[in-house]
């Protein structure tokens, strides 16, 4: 049963898309996305020697989020505020509770919305990643957070340097690189 | 920023939103360059392979042999050039498939079902576990839907000892957890089924004595 031993480790946790969950994984040699979708798996590799450059993109999607969760948020709030209001107005006792338990109830969600909009705030500018080959540009649909892009970078960088230069050398800009591999830059 | 006409080659970015071309040099680690025609901001790692564009693909056919020389092993006319890392047959720049970093023969390539050549793959156990489950959880959110326990608790457990033994995820491995939850979903759709047979007949013999 040699084929039970996991051939790669994991880079990204699983991203709920409209075509099912999709991983990035890292194999011996390549990169591997895995788009699974009711229990079928579809493979993407980028063998280390291809990767010419990673891209990201800067999207609106942390604003578009934001805009949505703070606009519910602040809906809620009001209503609860209003449900209050109306609570202390109100001269029936049973208005009263129900009014009492509508305003904790949408002071609660409003409260929770305006924490998941912290929360996306507190996770960075989100991106679109790339990765370019000689066959052109291929979007990865995870991660999607720039600090999350930066950290995955830094994780496979080495073993594709490893792969591309027989010394390993810590490339970065096309110029450095050009130095290390003593090439004219064009 | 952006090159007039052609690219150079190997050097060339294209931006991810409208394709328009630019110059590599400008990226690097950290720097954020905005795309003159878009206006996206982009930011690129850019590796060394962008300096070493692959070679052009040749119709290599591969060198004469003369005698004494290793000769490939399906072109006996022609030199050796590299040994199969798989099954060490000599090969001549012809027959020799680079692929991955190794070097293979056409005929390992074609009967090694090398797990780098997969694209898809049905995981079995996760269809049992979604036989098994999916359908209880239907009956709990919408009763009508139990007539689908009479087909899917049996595939439930047939897909799950079917594909016991069948090749895993490329990537999880083995998981034989969620095909025994597959099999546990479908001996309960199994035994609901059975269990409202019993009533049925029951409640017709009770009301067919009376």
């Amino acid at each position: 049963m040699s084929d039970s031993k996991p051939l790669y480790e994991r880079l990204t946790r699983p991203r709920f898309g409209l075509n099912g969950t999709g991983s990035l994984w890292l194999g011996k040699d390549h990169l591997l996305l895995v788009n699974n979708t009711f229990a079928v798996e579809r493979y993407r590799r980028w063998y280390f020697s291809d990767l010419q450059a990673i891209v990201m993109r800067r999207t609106s999607m942390r604003l578009i989020w934001n805009l949505i969760l703070s606009a519910l948020a602040l809906m809620l709030i009001a209503g609860a505020g209003g449900c209050l209001y109306g609570s202390t107005t109100s001269t029936v006792s049973d208005d009263v509770t129900v009014l009492v338990v509508m305003a904790a109830f949408f002071g609660l969600l409003g409260f929770g919305f305006a924490a998941a909009a912290m929360v996306n705030t507190a996770m960075g500018p989100s991106c679109a990643l790339y990765i370019q080959t000689p066959h052109g540009l291929d979007r990865l649909t995870t991660p999607i957070r720039v600090e999350a892009v930066e950290k995955l970078t830094a994780r496979f960088q080495p073993p594709i340097l490893a792969a591309q230069t027989p010394g390993g050398n810590q490339g970065g800009t096309l110029r450095e690189i050009a130095t290390a591999l003593d090439q004219p830059l064009q | 920023m952006i090159t007039n006409g052609a690219p150079p080659a190997g050097q060339a970015m294209r931006c991810p939103k409208c394709s328009l071309s630019l110059e590599a040099a400008v990226f690097g680690p950290g720097t954020w360059v905005e795309c003159p025609a878009c206006r996206s901001q982009l930011s690129a790692t850019i590796f060394p392979a962008m300096m070493n564009p692959p070679d052009a693909v040749t119709s290599a056919t591969g060198e004469r042999a003369i005698e004494g020389e290793a000769v490939c092993f399906f072109h006996p006319e022609k030199r050796a050039a590299v040994s199969c890392q798989r099954c060490g047959r000599f090969l001549c720049t012809l027959c020799d498939v680079p692929f991955g970093g190794k070097h293979l023969c056409p005929s390992c390539l074609d009967s090694a079902k090398l797990p780098e050549l997969l694209n898809r793959r049905l995981i079995w156990g996760q269809l049992a576990r979604i036989l098994g489950v999916w359908p209880l959880l239907g009956v709990l959110i919408c009763l009508p839907f139990w007539f689908m326990v009479i087909v899917s608790g049996p595939a439930a457990v047939f897909v799950a000892l079917w594909g016991w033994k069948k090749p895993p995820s490329l990537v999880h491995g083995y998981r034989h957890g969620a095909a025994v939850i597959g099999i546990i979903g479908g001996l309960i759709q199994i035994s609901m089924v059975i269990g409202f047979g019993w009533f049925m007949t029951w409640a017709f013999r009770q009301s067919a004595f009376k």
